[in-house]
C-alpha cells in the first residue's frame, strides 16, 4: 500500500488536534513553544528534520545556497548550517551508566547522559578542533557564552560560531557552521540571527525525539530480554514471535510518521517506509528498488527460517548537504543489539552517482538486515566468502523491471584477472573453507573471486548441478555448524568441567586450547558445512568449472 | 602549635621554607573551594576542592576521604590551609615570638610584613597556575622554534625542554648515521605535542587507536601526546613518528612501502636517550611487539616475508608492525646485513635502476616485485625463503629485557587470560626497578583474578601511592578488600570493612567522575 503525503497529513490532523503545538510560525522566526525559545533564522534557510532517536538537537537549518572553500587540499562545497542543541540540567543528574539484563548477560549501557555541556558535546561528537574564542556577552538581560571553534584538519577549514544561553534549568546552544574562507561575510549573518534569540514561555518538556510514542522499549522489557536470548526466543511459537516483531515494527514506523516534516513525502507499503525530500520521480525509483530487492531476498532466503523480517525504512535526502546535516546527530539513544532494532537507511540523491546515492548501499543494508532477522546466528557466522561475496554483489546490483540484476564490478574483475594471469587464483574449495585471518596480502583476490562465485550462484549457477538451489541449503548448514561449534566452546561447558589452572603451564595449555578453538573457527565452520553438503570429487570438478565460468 | 610551610616554584620541589609560630597563631583559614589549585608534574590540574599543604605534600579533601599527593608529584600548589611540624625554641626565639615577631624566609619580622609577603607570593603562585592552565588551550599554546622544528605544545615548558632537546638530538644522530640532508629550502617541521590523549584526539582529529601521526603532504605536521602513565610510550611514539619525517628527507616525493617504512620506525621507536650523557641508544627490544610475535608463534602463525612485503597501504596492521619490527631488528643488528640494508633503504627511493611507479599526491613508489628484487640484490641473498628462515630463527632467540619489557609482557598475557604468568612478569618488572603505578595496578589485577586478595590490595595501594588520582585504582582496591564477600545482607548494618569499601568507591567517583570503569563499578555495587 502506498500512502501519499496528502492522505498522511489528513490522518495526522486528527492526531494533532489534541497535542501541544510544538513549533509555530512567526514570520521569519523559528518558534519552539514546547521548549520555550524562538530565533529568527537567516533568510530562506531550510528546516532539516531531526532523527527520531535524537535527544539533544532540537532544530536544524541549512542555508539555501552553497559556498566553495578553495584554500584547502581541493575545492569543497559547503552549505552553512544552524543547529539548536539543548542540555537540560536534569539529565546531568541522571546516571551515566545503567545496567540491564539481556538474556542472563549483564549489559552496561553507556551514553544515557553523555554530555555535561556544549563543550563536552563537541568533544564527543566531533574531532579536529579547538576553541579559538571563549568570551561572554549580553543581549539586554540575557547573558550568553560567545564561542568560536576552529576546525583545521578537514579538507576545508571551517568554524563554528556558537552562543550558549542559560535558562533556569538548561543550556541552549545555538551553533552556526561556516567555511573559514567565507567567515567575514557569513559570521555577521550568523551573529544577527543569534542576537534575535529569546526565551519564551515554555509549554512542554525539553527532550528531543518522540519519546512518547513508544518506540524501542527499555532493556529490561520482557520482550527484548527474550529477543536478546536466542534460545528463549526460538522456543516461542512462530505466531508469537511474528506478533512481537510486527508490534516493534509498528511502533518504530509510528515514531517516524510522528516526526514527518512538512515538505517531505512518505510512501508506506508492506516492504518499506520511504520518507523523501527528493523529487517524486527519484522517490518512486527508490520505492521500486526496495520492493524489487525485498522480493529477491524473500525468494532467495525466505525459506531459511520462519522468522518475520521487518520492513525497510529509507530516508531520502535531496542532496549531500542535507544528508550531512541530517546525519550529524548528538546521539544519546540507547541502542540494543538485538532483533528489536529497526534503523532507517539514509541516502541522498547523488547526481554524481556516489555510493550513497545509488541503490547499492540500500541493498547491502537490506541483505544484512534480512539475514539477521531470519536468524542472527547466520548473520554472525556467515563464512567470509559468502558474506563478502553477497555484500559486494548487492552493492553492485541494479533493479531491472521487477528483478534484481547483478551487474559486473570493474574493480573486482580487474583484481581477479590479474591474479589469473599470475596463476594465483584460489580454488572454489579453498574459498569456501579458508580462514581469512592471515590473508591480508591476498585478500583482494579472495574478495574478487568470492564475489564472482556468489554472483554465479545467485544467478542460478548455470551448468553446475551441485550449486543449483544452493543458498538455502548452505545457510541452514551454516546455522547447524555454528550451533555445534558454540556447543563445544569451554564457556558453554557445564560448570565443573572447566578447571581453574594452578600453574603457569596449565594456564598456557588452556590458553592454547582456547586459542585453537577460536582461531580456526572460520576454517572449521567452512569444513563442517561442506561435509554436510556432501560434495564428492565429481561435484567439486563441476564447481571449479563453474567458478572458472564465473571468472570468464 | 601550628607551622606553615611555603613551597617554592621549581620543576621538582626542592626546598621547603618553614615558618614557626608560637603564641600568636594565624587563624586557620576557611577553605576557599574555588581558589585551591594544585598542578602536578605530569601536567594535570585539580581545582575546586579544599586542600592543605603539608611537609609530605598536598592533601586534597574530598567528601569521601583525603588524598595525599606526595611532594614529588606536585609542581605547584595554591592552598588555603597548611600543616607542619613542631619545633623546640631557644630563649632568644621565644623572646622574639613574645615580641610579636615571626620567622619567615630565614628572617625575623613583624606578622603584618610576613602576611604581606605571603600574600604577594600566593598571588604570584596563583597567577602562574592560571597561566599554566591557560596554555593548555590550543589557541594559547606555546610555540618554540629550534634548529629543525617548530614546536606547538600545551605541556609545561619545563617538561617540553627535554623533548625538544631529544628531537634535535635524534635529528642529528639519524641524519648523520644515514647520511641524509634536508633540502635547503625546506622549512622547520611543525610538531604538535598535546598534554594528554583526549586533547590530542580532539585537536589533531586522529581517530581512536592512532597514538601519533606524521602528515607527509603539505602542510607537513607531526602529532603526538604526553602519556603521563607511560612516559616511555610518549618517547616511543615520538621516535617512531619523527622517523617517518626523517626518512622522507631521503626523497620527499617517494612513498616508502608500508612494511619497511613502519618497521624501521618501530626499530627506532625503541631508542633510549640518556639526558646526562646526551647519548642515544638504538636497537632495543620492543617488548610489547615481541610478546605479540611470541603469541603468534605459540599458535604456529609465522609471518611470511614475501607476504609482508606485498602488503598494501592500509593492510599493514598491528601484527605486521610486530613482525616488521623484528625483521628490521634482525637486519640492523646483524653485522652481515646492517650496512647493506641501509643501502637498500636509500636505494629504494633514489636508485634509478629500480623501477618506480606513480602513487598518490604526486608521489612515486616501487611495487613489490621490484622491492624483492632489490632486497635480494642489496643483501646478497639467493632467495626470500633463505632470508625468511634466518629471520625466524633470530626471532626465536629474542627475549624481553628490562623492567618495562616485563611490564608490557605482563599486560599482554593478562589480556589473554593468563594471570599466573602475568604475576610473574609484573613482579619481575618491579624487581628490575620498574615500579610504575600501572605495573603495580597490573599486578593487583592479576592477583585479583587468582583471588589473592591481600596481595592484590597491597599492589593497588602501591599504585595509588604513585598516582593518587586514578579512580580505577580505588575501585579495584575496594574489590580486593571486599574479597569474596557480597556485601551486607538486607537489614544488617555494614561492617567497618564494608563501609571502607563503599567509601573507596565513592571516593573514586569523586576523583575520577568521567571514568567509565569507575561508573560501572559504582553501579554494580548499587552505589549512587
Amino acid at each position: 500500500m502506498i500512502i501519499t503525503r496528502k492522505a498522511m497529513i489528513l490522518a495526522l490532523v486528527l492526531l494533532a488536534t489534541s497535542t501541544v503545538a510544538t513549533v509555530t510560525a512567526q514570520v521569519g522566526y523559528h518558534v519552539d513553544k514546547q521548549r520555550g525559545f524562538k530565533i529568527k533564522t537567516p533568510g530562506d534557510w531550510e528546516c532539516i528534520p531531526i532523527d527520531i532517536n535524537e535527544k539533544w538537537i532540537v532544530a536544524k537549518f541549512l542555508c539555501d545556497r552553497s559556498f566553495v572553500a578553495r584554500s584547502g587540499d581541493f575545492p569543497v562545497d559547503h552549505r552553512p548550517m544552524m543547529r539548536v542543541i539543548v542540555f537540560p540540567d536534569s539529565t546531568r543528574d541522571e546516571k551515566k551508566v545503567e545496567l540491564g539484563d539481556a538474556g542472563g548477560v549483564i549489559v552496561a549501557l553507556f551514553g544515557k547522559n553523555p554530555y555535561k555541556d556544549y563543550a563536552d558535546f563537541l568533544r564527543q561528537t566531533r574531532s579536529g578542533f579547538y576553541f579559538s574564542k571563549e568570551d561572554r556577552g549580553k543581549i539586554g538581560k540575557l547573558d550568553y557564552q560567545d564561542l568560536e571553534v576552529t576546525f583545521d584538519k578537514d579538507a576545508a577549514k571551517y568554524r563554528l560560531v556558537t552562543w550558549v544561553f542559560r535558562t533556569q534549568d538548561a543550556d541552549f546552544a545555538v551553533e552556526f557552521e561556516i567555511l573559514d574562507d567565507h567567515f567575514d561575510k557569513l559570521a555577521p549573518i550568523a551573529r544577527k540571527a543569534l542576537k534575535s534569540f529569546r526565551f519564551i514561555t515554555r509549554e512542554g518538556g525539553l527532550a528531543s525525539g518522540t519519546t512518547d510514542s513508544g518506540g524501542i522499549k527499555k532493556l529490561d522489557d520482557e520482550d527484548l530480554a527474550l529477543m536478546g536470548d536466542r534460545k528463549k526466543w526460538k522456543a516461542m511459537h512462530a505466531a508469537d514471535r511474528r506478533r512481537i516483531r510486527k508490534e516493534a515494527e509498528d511502533r518504530a514506523v509510528q515514531r517516524y510518521l510522528d516526526q514527518l516534516p512538512d515538505d517531505w513525502e512518505v510512501l508506506d507499503n508492506d516492504n518499506c517506509l520511504v520518507i523523501s525530500h527528493a523529487d517524486p520521480r527519484y522517490t518512486a525509483e527508490v520505492v521500486k528498488a526496495v520492493n524489487c530487492c525485498r522480493r529477491w531476498l524473500d525468494e532467495t532466503f525466505g525459506e531459511i527460517s520462519d522468522e518475520y523480517v521487518m520492513k525497510t525504512i529509507v530516508r531520502v535526502c535531496k542532496d549531500y548537504a542535507e544528508f550531512r546535516a541530517y546525519s550529524m546527530g548528538g546521539g544519546g539513544s540507547i541502542r540494543i543489539s538485538s532483533s528489536a532494532e529497526i534503523d532507517e537507511i539514509v541516502i541522498y540523491k547523488d547526481t554524481g552517482e556516489g555510493t550513497r546515492g545509488g541503490f547499492g548501499s540500500i541493498f547491502q543494508s537490506m541483505g544484512a538486515r534480512y539475514l539477521h532477522d531470519k536468524d542472527r546466528l547466520i548473520a554472525w557466522n556467515l563464512p567470509n566468502w559468502f558474506d563478502s561475496g553477497l555484500r559486494n554483489a548487492l552493492a553492485n546490483a541494479r533493479p531491472k523491471g521487477s528483478k534484481l540484476e547483478f551487474a559486473p564490478d570493474v574493480y573486482t574483475i580487474r583484481e581477479v584477472k590479474i591474479a589469473e594471469a599470475k596463476k594465483e587464483l584460489f580454488s572454489a574449495r579453498e574459498l569456501m573453507t579458508m580462514d581469512t585471518g592471515n590473508l591480508n596480502d591476498r585478500y583482494g583476490v579472495f574478495f574478487g573471486e568470492s564475489t564472482l562465485l556468489v554472483r554465479y550462484i545467485l544467478d542460478g549457477a548455470r551448468g553446475c548441478r551441485p550449486l543449483k538451489d544452493f543458498t538455502t541449503r548452505y545457510l541452514r548448514y551454516v546455522l547447524e555448524a555454528a550451533e555445534e561449534i558454540d556447543g563445544r566452546l569451554p564457556e558453554s561447558r557445564p560448570a565443573g568441567e572447566w578447571k581453574e589452572p594452578d600453574t603457569e603451564k596449565e594456564e598456557e595449555e588452556q590458553y592454547r586450547k582456547r586459542r585453537t578453538a577460536t582461531a580456526g573457527r572460520d576454517d572449521e565452520l567452512g569444513k563442517m558445512v561442506l561435509e554436510k553438503l556432501g560434495f564428492d570429487d565429481k561435484d567439486w570438478a563441476q564447481i571449479e568449472k563453474g567458478l572458472q565460468r564465473a571468472i570468464d | 602549635m601550628l607551622t606553615r610551610t611555603i613551597m617554592c616554584r621549581s620543576p621538582l620541589i626542592s626546598s621547603w621554607l618553614f615558618l614557626i609560630l608560637i603564641g600568636s597563631i594565624l587563624p586557620a583559614q576557611e577553605p576557599q573551594d574555588c581558589a585551591d589549585t594544585v598542578q602536578l608534574v605530569d601536567g594535570r590540574f585539580v581545582t575546586g576542592r579544599p586542600m592543605t599543604e603539608t611537609p609530605a605534600g598536598v592533601v586534597i579533601h574530598y567528601e569521601h576521604g583525603d588524598v595525599l599527593l606526595k611532594k614529588e608529584l606536585v609542581k605547584e600548589a595554591f592552598t588555603s590551609r597548611f600543616e607542619g611540624v613542631e619545633h623546640e625554641y631557644s630563649e632568644e626565639e621565644k623572646e622574639r615570638l613574645a615580641a610579636g615577631e615571626v620567622l619567615f624566609d630565614g628572617k625575623w619580622m613583624k606578622i603584618a610584613r610576613r602576611d604581606s609577603l605571603l600574600e604577594r607570593r600566593r598571588e604570584k603562585q596563583r597567577a602562574r597556575l592560571v597561566e599554566a592552565q591557560k596554555h593548555q588551550k590550543w589557541r594559547d599554546r606555546y610555540i618554540t622554534k629550534t634548529k629543525n622544528f617548530e614546536f606547538h605544545y600545551t605541556i609545561d615548558p619545563d617538561q617540553m625542554e627535554k623533548y625538544m632537546e631529544l628531537m634535535e638530538t635524534y635529528y642529528t644522530v639519524f641524519t648523520r648515521e644515514w647520511r641524509i640532508r634536508k633540502e635547503s629550502k625546506a622549512e622547520r617541521l611543525k610538531v604538535c605535542f598535546y598534554h594528554n590523549a583526549d586533547y590530542y584526539h580532539q585537536v589533531s582529529g586522529a581517530s581512536a587507536g592512532v597514538i601519533g601521526y606524521f602528515r607527509f603532504v603539505p602542510p607537513q605536521e607531526l602529532h603526538f601526546y604526553y602519556d603521563r602513565l607511560d612516559e616511555r610510550m610518549t618517547i616511543d611514539v615520538m621516535f617512531h613518528e619523527t622517523n617517518h619525517y626523517l626518512t622522507q628527507l631521503i626523497e620527499p616525493r617517494f612513498a616508502y612501502p608500508p612494511w619497511v617504512n613502519e618497521s624501521l620506525a618501530e626499530y627506532y621507536g625503541a631508542s633510549t636517550w640518556d639526558p646526562d650523557k646526551k647519548k642515544m641508544t638504538v636497537g632495543n627490544i620492543q617488548a610489547g611487539r615481541l610478546t605479540v610475535i611470541q603469541d603468534q608463534i605459540a599458535g604456529n602463525e609465522w609471518q611470511s616475508l614475501e607476504g609482508m612485503i606485498r602488503l598494501q597501504h592500509g593492510e599493514f596492521n598491528a601484527i605486521h608492525y610486530a613482525w616488521g619490527w623484528s625483521f628490521v631488528h634482525f637486519l640492523l643488528e646483524s653485522k652481515q646485513y646492517a650496512a647493506k640494508f641501509k643501502k637498500f633503504y636509500i636505494a629504494l627511493a633514489r636508485e634509478r635502476s629500480i623501477k618506480h611507479e606513480s602513487w598518490n599526491f604526486g608521489m612515486y613508489t616501487v611495487n613489490a616485485d621490484e622491492q624483492i628484487k632489490a632486497l635480494l640484490a642489496y643483501l646478497d641473498v639467493a632467495d626470500l625463503k633463505t632470508l625468511e628462515k634466518e629471520w625466524h630463527d633470530y626471532v626465536k632467540g629474542l627475549e624481553a629485557t628490562g623492567g618495562r619489557g616485563y611490564s608490557e609482557a605482563g599486560e599482554q598475557v593478562l589480556a589473554r587470560g593468563m594471570p599466573i604468568k602475568a604475576q610473574r612478569f609484573f613482579k619481575t618488572a618491579i624487581e628490575k626497578g620498574y615500579e610504575t603505578p600501572t605495573t603495580w595496578y597490573g599486578l593487583g589485577r592479576a592477583c585479583l583474578q587468582k583471588e589473592k586478595y591481600a596481595e592484590a590490595a597491597d599492589a593497588f595501594r602501591k599504585a595509588i601511592e604513585g598516582d593518587p588520582l586514578n579512580g580505577s585504582f580505588y575501585t579495584n582496591l575496594a574489590r580486593a578488600i571486599s574479597g569474596p564477600s557480597a556485601g551486607p545482607k538486607e537489614g544488617e548494618a555494614a561492617s567497618p570493612t564494608e563501609k571502607e569499601i563503599d567509601r573507596l568507591r565513592k571516593l573514586a567517583a569523586e576523583i575520577d567522575p568521567d571514568n567509565w570503569e569507575v561508573m560501572v563499578s559504582v553501579e554494580l555495587s548499587g552505589g549512587d
